[in-house]
């Protein structure tokens, strides 16, 4: 009898609560929607399993002691880890869009006025500044740079802002679709843009170094972000270094993506997560994302009262960052109207000026309110 | 000025000074860019 009891004493069954148990229906309801709705699944599925893994009673995210600790500590405390992730997404970003037509960098800055609808929002709600600011970065759709700011801001928050991020990110074709349509006549959605004119490869070149050097005068707090950015582009456009482009656009991104995904995760014990803040978090970030689409359309209609070429203004939409899926959407909205109306080219300019703007949002916070 | 509201309009004001910036930058550096490989060219011919 005593030999039993000690096995059950040395095993974990004791430490289990009510929560772990609803935290382990969590993860695998993520696990579900990556594997069966493809919902994000290269961060879901890392996440998902974060989820489950912190929820077991173990000393894995013990300070300085646990595996996952230290992949969170080093990786995302540190804020190493997003960094690399915008030097994937730099190697893989084409600024052809943008440098062809740039007034699209307006539409990138226009839409992240949801962000500050929503840090608004959120300190009505009762959070503080630190983590206002970072619920509503959650609007730029931009998931490694709401873990930079909640890094640098508001640690406590970074699990359940990065897994909003990354939900609302997956649900861009169901949360905009609507607010495009409400904003915008269907003679609106029919204007069709001129081809966009073909962008030389000094151009290319050019972009990522003027940017960067731009971006760091003005908010020395983007340097890390868009530093890594544009040195991931550039890899990409000087055509000479091939390998290192290929390796930070796929090994690179892989293997941290694996680390960024899981420690995330691991941010999310039940005592954590199931409080009612979490359902505010939610409840800010569609919010977020709703009006962060709405301003982007906006801005496109104050500029078409000044631009000899119209815009059509479903391209302001996708200024929130989530590349390309926000640029698609703009695209299928506007070929319901038009069947032969291309927008996805016209769109990606302020797609990735969204990401551009993103960062830049993050870095003004970082540097009011460090 | 509450803190609130210095970071509503920094943070705004920021992203489209930066924004702004930016667009008068890349519509110059594609004359510049542009400009260079046309010199070439007329060397060529």
């Amino acid at each position: 009898m005593e030999i039993l009891q000690g096995m059950w004493t040395s095993m974990a069954f004791d430490n289990l609560y009510w929560g772990n148990i609803v935290m382990w229906a969590i993860a695998l309801l993520f696990v579900y929607l990556a594997i069966k709705k493809g919902f994000e699944p290269l961060l879901l599925l890392p996440i998902a399993f974060g989820i489950l893994l912190v929820n077991l009673p173990s000393d894995i995210m013990t300070p300085n002691q646990g595996l996952l600790w230290r992949f969170y500590h080093y990786g995302e405390e540190w804020a190493i880890i997003p960094p690399l992730i915008f030097l994937g997404i730099g190697a893989m970003t084409d600024f052809g869009p943008v440098i062809a037509n740039p007034k699209t960098l307006l539409l990138g800055a226009g839409a992240q006025g949801g962000v500050y609808v929503t840090f608004f929002g959120a300190l009505a709600l009762g959070f503080n500044i630190d983590q206002a600011a970072v619920i509503g970065i959650i609007g730029g759709a931009d998931g490694p740079t709401t873990i930079f700011l909640a890094s640098k801001l508001a640690p406590e928050m970074m699990g359940i802002c990065a897994v909003a991020a990354y939900s609302y990110m997956a649900l861009v074709p169901v949360i905009q679709p609507p607010v495009m349509k409400l904003l915008t006549t269907e003679a609106q959605r029919k204007i069709r843009m001129k081809s966009l004119r073909k962008v030389s490869k000094l151009e290319k070149i050019f972009f990522p170094i003027i940017t960067v050097i731009v971006i760091t005068l003005v908010v020395p707090d983007a340097a890390a972000l868009m530093g890594m950015f544009c040195f991931g582009n550039l890899l990409r456009e000087s055509g000479v270094v091939e390998r290192l482009s290929l390796t930070a656009q796929n090994e690179l991104m892989n293997i941290v993506t694996i680390f960024l995904g899981i420690s995330v995760g691991a941010t999310m014990p039940a005592e954590v997560f199931l409080t009612t803040k979490v359902i505010g978090v939610f409840i800010l970030g569609s919010v977020a994302f709703a009006c962060a689409t709405a301003c982007g359309i906006g801005l496109a209609h104050l500029m078409n009262l000044f631009l000899k070429e119209k815009i059509n203004p479903l391209i302001g939409a996708a200024g929130v960052s989530a590349v390309p899926m926000a640029a698609r959407v703009a695209h299928k909205v506007g070929s319901e109207a038009d069947k032969k109306n291309y927008l996805l080219m016209h769109a990606m300019g302020p797609n990735v000026a969204g990401v551009i703007g993103t960062a830049v949002a993050a870095g003004m916070f970082i540097s009011v309110l460090k | 000025m509450s803190l609130v509201l210095t970071t509503f309009i920094s943070g705004l004001g920021g992203v489209f000074i930066v924004m702004t910036v930016l667009l008068i930058m890349v519509k110059l550096s594609s004359k510049l860019a542009i400009a260079l490989e046309k010199k070439p060219e007329k060397q060529e011919s």
